[in-house]
C-alpha cells in the first residue's frame, strides 16, 4: 500500500510566509506573557467567565460609542493624526515598512511598493497600489468602506487580513486574503466581482494603474461621488470624465498630493477657499494642502474657521488637535496650543489620538511654564495611558517643569 | 528529566546570543538542551524551540486547514499549550514529534467543531479548497485542477483518514512519524492510510 510519490508540497507553497513566523511567535509570547489568575477548579473558571463576559458588555456599553463613534465619522489618518500621504518604500529597503492608521488599520510596504491615498471621506478609505506588495489588517469600520485599487482591479474589504501585490509594469496582480473576505472587482470578471474568503490567493489580470497612464503635468484623474448607491461598475468609477462639481484641487488632495493642490489654488484662491467652504471636511482638507505646502499659519486659519463656523461637528475634535500641533510645533504659541488640545479633549478623540493630545498637552504646558497646567496633565495622561508610549516623556516633563523635588 | 542546570543556561545563554534570531537552524544546542532550559524558565529558549520548529507545525495546521486565521491560531495553540505542558514530556528530545501531535489533536478538535457548526447550520462549509488555495505561483492549470479535484476527495474523508493522507501525501511523513503525530499504533495507521487512499483514487478516479 501506500505507494510513494515525491510529496505534493513540491507543488505548494510554504506554510509560512515572510513575517507569519514573528507575528505568530509574538501572539504566543503574549500569551505565555498574560498572567494566570487561577491554575484551576471549573467553578471558578466559569466564574470567572460570567466576570469577564460582563466586564466585556459594560466596557463595551460604555467604551464602544465613544470611541467608535469620531474614528468611523472621520476620514482615516495616521496613527499619529497626521493626513495619509503618498507611501513610497525605495527598492533597496532593508525591511518593509509599517504604517498604523488612526482607526488601528495597519499597513505593511515590502521594499519597492508604492501605495497612495485615492479618495479618503467618512465613507470609504481608497487607497492604491500602484506596485509592490501591501499586507493589510484592516479594523471592521463602523460603515466606512476600505477598498485597495491597483490597475483596474478594485479589492474590497471590511474587517480582515489580506495582501495585494503587482510587480513593477506587470499585467497580472495577486490578492491573498487571510482572514475575513474581500470582494474583487474588474473589468473582465462578473458584475459581482469574486469573493475571496480566508486562506484564497487569487491571480488576475490588472491593466496600467490609472496613475501611471496620466501623463506628467496632467490634471489629475478624477473620481465619482462617494455615494454607497452609484454604480459599482469600477472602470467607469476609475476613468470616468470629471464632472466638474469637484474643484481640481480637491481631487488632487484626495490623493495625498497636498503640495501640488495647493499649488492648484494659490495663496488666493486658498483663502477664498477657506472663506467659501461650506463643509467641515472641505476645510479639514484645506489645512492639510496648507501644511503640506509649509504655510502653518494658513492651516491655523482653516483650522480654526472650522471650529468657529463648525464647533459642534464630528471634524471639530480632529481639527482642534492638529490646531493646537501647529501651534505648538510650527507658531511657537504653546498657551493657544494648551487651549485647542484641551478643547480636542474636551471634543472627544479616538482613543490613539487622546494618547498624542493629552501627551502635547503636557508639552504644551511645560513649554509655556505652567507648572500646575503640566502636573495637572501629566497626572491625567498616566491615569489613562499607565503604560503609554509617551509615558517618559510625560514624566520627565512634569519633573522638570516642576522642579527637582518633584515625584512622577 | 533531567534537571536544568546552570551550566545548561549559560550554554543556551551564549548560544541564543549568538545566533540569528529567526529561521535559522542550529546546531549547536540540542531540543532536550532547549527544553530544559525553558522549563528552568527561559523564554529565549521557548523561542528557539518555537522558530525550530514553527514550519513543521504551520505545516500541519495550514495543509489541514487551509492558510488563514483558523490554521494560525491552531500553530500559536499548540505551542502555548506544548510550552505550558512542558514538564509533561517525558523525552526531551522528542519535542517535535510532541508538539506535532498536539497540533494534529487540536485539528481533530478544530474538525469536531466544524461538524457540530455544519450540524447546526452556522457553519456553511467553503473552507475546502485548502490544498488548491495553496498551489506554487508557478503550477500551470492543468496541476491546480489536480488540487481541487484532491480538495474534493479529502473533504469527503473522515478527518482521521484526512490527516493521515494528507501528512503522508503532501508533508512525505514516514509511517512511523505518522503514528506518532497520531498518537495510534503503526497498524492503525497502515490501516487508516490503505481506506483513505483507496477513497481518494475513487474520487479522483471517478470525478474526472
Amino acid at each position: 500500500m501506500s505507494e510513494r510519490h515525491p510529496p505534493l508540497r513540491r507543488l505548494l507553497r510554504a506554510p509560512l510566509e515572510a513575517g507569519d513566523e514573528q507575528r505568530l511567535w509574538e501572539g504566543i509570547r503574549a500569551r505565555r506573557d498574560r498572567p494566570r489568575l487561577f491554575a484551576r477548579g471549573w467553578i471558578t473558571a466559569g466564574a470567572c467567565a460570567c466576570a469577564a463576559v460582563l466586564i466585556a458588555l459594560v466596557y463595551r456599553a460604555d467604551r464602544v460609542p465613544s470611541r467608535s463613534a469620531p474614528e468611523a465619522a472621520l476620514p482615516l489618518r495616521l496613527a499619529n493624526a497626521e493626513p495619509l500621504a503618498r507611501m513610497e518604500v525605495p527598492e533597496d529597503a532593508a525591511a518593509s515598512r509599517v504604517v498604523a492608521l488612526s482607526d488601528g488599520t495597519r499597513m505593511t510596504l515590502a521594499a519597492g511598493s508604492r501605495l497612495l491615498p485615492r479618495r479618503l471621506t467618512a465613507s470609504l478609505t481608497e487607497l492604491a497600489l500602484e506596485q509592490g506588495r501591501a499586507r493589510f489588517e484592516v479594523q471592521p469600520q463602523g460603515g466606512r468602506r476600505f477598498e485597495v485599487v491597483t490597475g483596474d482591479v478594485r479589492v474590497e474589504v471590511v474587517g480582515t487580513v489580506f495582501t495585494v501585490e503587482r510587480a513593477r509594469g506587470a499585467a497580472r496582480a495577486s490578492v491573498h486574503v487571510e482572514r475575513g473576505r474581500v470582494r474583487v472587482r474588474a473589468p473582465h470578471l462578473p458584475a459581482e466581482g469574486r469573493l475571496l474568503g480566508a486562506g484564497e490567493r487569487f491571480e488576475l489580470n490588472a491593466a496600467p494603474a490609472v496613475q501611471a497612464e496620466a501623463a506628467p503635468g496632467e490634471p489629475p484623474l478624477p473620481y465619482a461621488a462617494d455615494d454607497a448607491g452609484t454604480s459599482r461598475d469600477t472602470t467607469a468609477r476609475s476613468v470616468a470624465p470629471r464632472t466638474g462639481s469637484e474643484p481640481a484641487w480637491r481631487a488632487t488632495a484626495a490623493r495625498g498630493d497636498y503640495a501640488r493642490a495647493y499649488a492648484q489654488l494659490g495663496a488666493r484662491g486658498f483663502a477664498a477657499a477657506v472663506r467659501d467652504a461650506g463643509e467641515p471636511d472641505s476645510l479639514l482638507v484645506l489645512s492639510d494642502v496648507a501644511r503640506a505646502a509649509g504655510r502653518p499659519a494658513q492651516a491655523a486659519a482653516a483650522l480654526s474657521r472650522l471650529l468657529e463656523r463648525h464647533p459642534r461637528s464630528e471634524q471639530a475634535a480632529l481639527a482642534a488637535l492638529t490646531l493646537g500641533r501647529l501651534q505648538l510645533d510650527a507658531l511657537g504659541d504653546p498657551r493657544a496650543a494648551a487651549r485647542s488640545l484641551r478643547r480636542a479633549l474636551e471634543l472627544g478623540l479616538p482613543e490613539a489620538l487622546s494618547e498624542d493630545a493629552l501627551a502635547r498637552l503636557v508639552h504644551a504646558c511645560a513649554k509655556a511654564g505652567d507648572s500646575a497646567c503640566t502636573a495637572r496633565a501629566a497626572q491625567q495622561y498616566r491615569e489613562r495611558f499607565p503604560r503609554g508610549r509617551f509615558r517618559a516623556d510625560v514624566d520627565a516633563r512634569a519633573r522638570d517643569t516642576a522642579g527637582p523635588d518633584a515625584r512622577p | 528529566m533531567p534537571p536544568a542546570t546552570a551550566a545548561v543556561d549559560f550554554q543556551v545563554e551564549h548560544a541564543l546570543a549568538s545566533e540569528p534570531r529567526a529561521g535559522v537552524p542550529v546546531g549547536t544546542l540540542g531540543d532536550a538542551d532547549l527544553v530544559a532550559s525553558a522549563l528552568a524558565g527561559q523564554r529565549a529558549a521557548e523561542e528557539r524551540l518555537y522558530r525550530r520548529h514553527a514550519e513543521s507545525v504551520a505545516a500541519v495546521a495550514v495543509r489541514l486547514l487551509g492558510r488563514g486565521a483558523e490554521a494560525e491560531d491552531l500553530v500559536q495553540d499548540s505551542f502555548v499549550t506544548a510550552f505550558e505542558r512542558l514538564a509533561q514530556l517525558r523525552d526531551p528530545a522528542s519535542f517535535r514529534a510532541w508538539v506535532v501531535r498536539i497540533a494534529v489533536r487540536h485539528a481533530h478538535r478544530h474538525f469536531r467543531r466544524q461538524k457540530l457548526l455544519r450540524l447546526l447550520g452556522l457553519e456553511r462549509g467553503d473552507g475546502d479548497a485548502v490544498l488548491s488555495a495553496q498551489a506554487a505561483l508557478a503550477l500551470d492549470g492543468e496541476g491546480r485542477a489536480e488540487l481541487e479535484r484532491l480538495d474534493r476527495a479529502l473533504h469527503a474523508l473522515p478527518p482521521s483518514e484526512r490527516i493521515v493522507w494528507v501528512l503522508r501525501h503532501v508533508e512525505g511523513y514516514e509511517l512511523t512519524e505518522l503514528a506518532a503525530a497520531c498518537g495510534v499504533s503503526l497498524a492503525t495507521v497502515k490501516r487508516r492510510l490503505q481506506r483513505a487512499e483507496a477513497r481518494v483514487r475513487d474520487h479522483v478516479g471517478g470525478g474526472r
